[in-house]
């Protein structure tokens, strides 16, 4: 049987599906039939072929592959990754764990390329997480480009994705949320030296970067700013969790 | 070939179009806006052209999540289509760029001239559209691989030029002389017929028990409220007090569909739960489906970007109808994938 699980959602042109083959055989097919679908789906197979040969998961076969292809549509196949997944709009604190997981398993096999010159998932979100048999395996790679941003992007728009997604603009930061931004802003810059922006001003380096380099996710920054829910905090509020996570930063500098 | 068969039994109107002789009319549109937009296509593509004169339009025709359940079909891409009552070609386009071949059948000229325009926008050669009228149209047997009926089967039981904005008022009172159920099942023998031995078809329609419909939402069709799931004779007795007219778009029950399809020849059907509804499917699941997973579907924002208190009821209600109560009998539209 086969079930439509998302359809072109947040302005996107991709429709998902499980398909359940039988016994435990299941897959995900996404399918498109427009220019910016069918290029988000090369860009997933792209993203699949890129993240197998940097972390080998279980299966040798690869992940994911084209099943159709035509002039104006594409059709792909992805295996079907079980595990476990949370709900990213419970937002840092309950989620803090599997979030230090995830910017652990980035620091592990992200590779840092001068400048702006690292791979881009450009989607990562703890909703594009599992937690499977293999460890953290990110998922969703539509959006991917093997250079073209800092090292640290990815993870730094999921802690500050996550935040919004709880306080949106309707209340301030706790002293532990903004904690478990800080800490694995710290724990990321052990890694690698962050670029000093990304330190002074998190939040409206992030802000700035995407709309800069809105090309890298095609159309959907301009038509459909829901996609980086990030862009929705006023300027204010930019500036004031900038600041706390800065003090917060210094403190434990 | 489809082509072979259609200059041989049609005229050819232009381009793709060919031509039964006998025209007629259902549009959203009234003639005066189809022939504004008619002409503003010599000189501008097919989306510039909506953009300026049926911007509402827009999403109707051209989104691509439109076709999100054609995937239910398991295309191959070499598969020969029938789309009937294709308008503008939502699905028509969207099978074109899966398969080898469509036919868009419909009765409105006007939208033909349309869909032809705006293959050509969209560079696709393997479309032949023809203009007649679905319960008139001469048989194709055995020709096609899948069929596609989107929305059109509860427009069956009507006959004569709507306009859809009039259809909603007293107006065109006519004669109807069969009943509704007894013209859906022979035109979908027809369908049945035309289809070859491994042929599907692909029946999107709303769920006569839709959750929304006892809510207060009025039927789509005939723009009342509750004459969906009223017994006939009421809806009939309701319709006629309001608009001169017996209730003849008739809806069905996920059973009622399973046995509409096998009165009219089909072998079995696999039935899906679609919501919001089938035009704009955000999620499609098997009937069978114990609803895990489920999220609610409508929108919190209406076509103006508002938040209302209609939509926040209205997510609430299917929270609870489909979260909570798992009530698969109610959901909004139903999608089967019926085999010959």
């Amino acid at each position: 049987m086969i079930e439509l699980l998302r359809n072109c959602s947040n302005g996107n042109e991709v429709s998902t599906y499980l398909v359940d083959a039988g016994g435990s055989v299941r897959k995900i097919v996404k399918t498109a039939a427009t220019p910016i679908g069918v290029n988000n789906l090369r860009r997933e197979v792209e993203g699949w072929d890129w993240y197998q040969k940097i972390r080998p998961l279980e299966t040798g076969e690869p992940i994911c592959r084209i099943v159709q292809e035509k002039k104006h549509y594409l059709k792909i196949e992805i295996k079907f990754i079980d595990g476990t997944r949370v709900d990213c709009r419970k937002g840092l604190e309950k989620n803090h764990k599997m979030i230090r997981e995830v910017v652990e398993h980035y620091c592990e096999i992200w590779p840092r390329h001068p400048d702006n010159g690292s791979p881009l998932h450009g989607d990562l979100s703890l909703d594009n997480v599992i937690y499977g048999a293999d460890g953290v395996c990110i998922i969703d790679w539509e959006h991917f480009h093997e250079e073209g941003a800092p090292w640290g992007f990815d993870p730094l728009y999921m802690l500050f994705e996550t935040l919004f997604l709880r306080i949106r603009n309707s209340r301030q930061p706790s002293s532990k949320e903004i904690g478990i931004v800080a800490g694995n802003i710290v724990f990321l810059n052990n890694r690698y030296k962050l670029q000093s922006q990304m330190m002074d001003r998190p939040l409206r380096f992030l802000v700035d970067f995407i709309i800069d380099n809105h090309t890298l996710w095609g159309r959907e920054l301009t038509l459909f700013r829901n996609k980086f829910p990030i862009l929705a905090f006023t300027p204010d509020r930019v500036s004031s969790i900038d600041k706390m996570v800065c003090s917060e930063l210094r403190a434990r500098a | 070939m489809i082509r072979d068969e259609l200059n041989n039994l049609y005229q050819n109107a232009s381009g793709h179009i060919y031509f039964t002789g006998s025209e007629g009319y259902w549009s959203n549109l009234d003639k005066k806006e189809n022939q504004e937009l008619i002409q503003a296509l010599q000189h501008m593509d097919t989306k510039e052209a909506i953009k300026k004169y049926q911007a509402w339009l827009f999403d109707m025709i051209f989104s691509p999540k439109r076709s999100g359940g054609l995937e239910l079909l398991d295309l191959s891409g070499d598969e020969s289509c029938i789309d009937y009552g294709c308008m503008w070609g939502a699905l028509t386009v969207a099978l074109a760029k899966r398969c080898k071949h469509v036919l868009g059948v419909d009765q409105t000229m006007d939208s033909l001239k349309l869909l032809n325009a705006r293959l050509k926008d969209e560079g696709l050669e393997n479309v032949d559209l023809l203009c007649g009228n679905l319960k008139e149209i001469g048989y194709f047997e055995n020709k096609f691989d899948i069929a596609v009926i989107n929305g059109v089967l509860e427009w069956i039981p009507e006959n004569g030029p709507i306009e859809l904005k009039k259809y909603y008022g007293k107006y065109n009172v006519k004669k109807y002389t069969s009943s509704p159920r007894g013209q859906q099942v022979s035109f979908l023998e027809k369908v049945h017929r035309n289809l070859n031995d491994k042929g599907k078809l692909y029946l999107a329609i709303e769920n006569r028990y839709d959750f929304k419909m006892f809510l207060g939402i009025k039927d789509p069709h005939a723009n009342l409220l509750f004459t969906s799931f009223l017994p006939r004779k009421a809806a009939d007795w309701l319709s006629g007090l309001i608009l001169g007219r017996p209730y003849v778009n008739w809806l069905y029950s996920f059973n009622d569909i399973k046995s509409l399809l096998k009165q009219a020849g089909f072998s079995g059907a696999d039935l899906y739960m679609c919501f919001p509804d089938y035009r704009f499917p955000e999620r499609i699941m098997p009937y069978g489906s114990s609803l895990n997973g489920f999220r609610t579907s409508i929108s919190l924002r209406n076509s103006k970007g508002q938040v209302t208190i209609k939509r926040r009821l209205g997510i609430i209600a299917e929270y609870a109808a489909f979260k909570i109560l798992k009530a698969k009998y109610f959901a909004p539209s139903i999608v089967a994938i019926a085999y010959k």
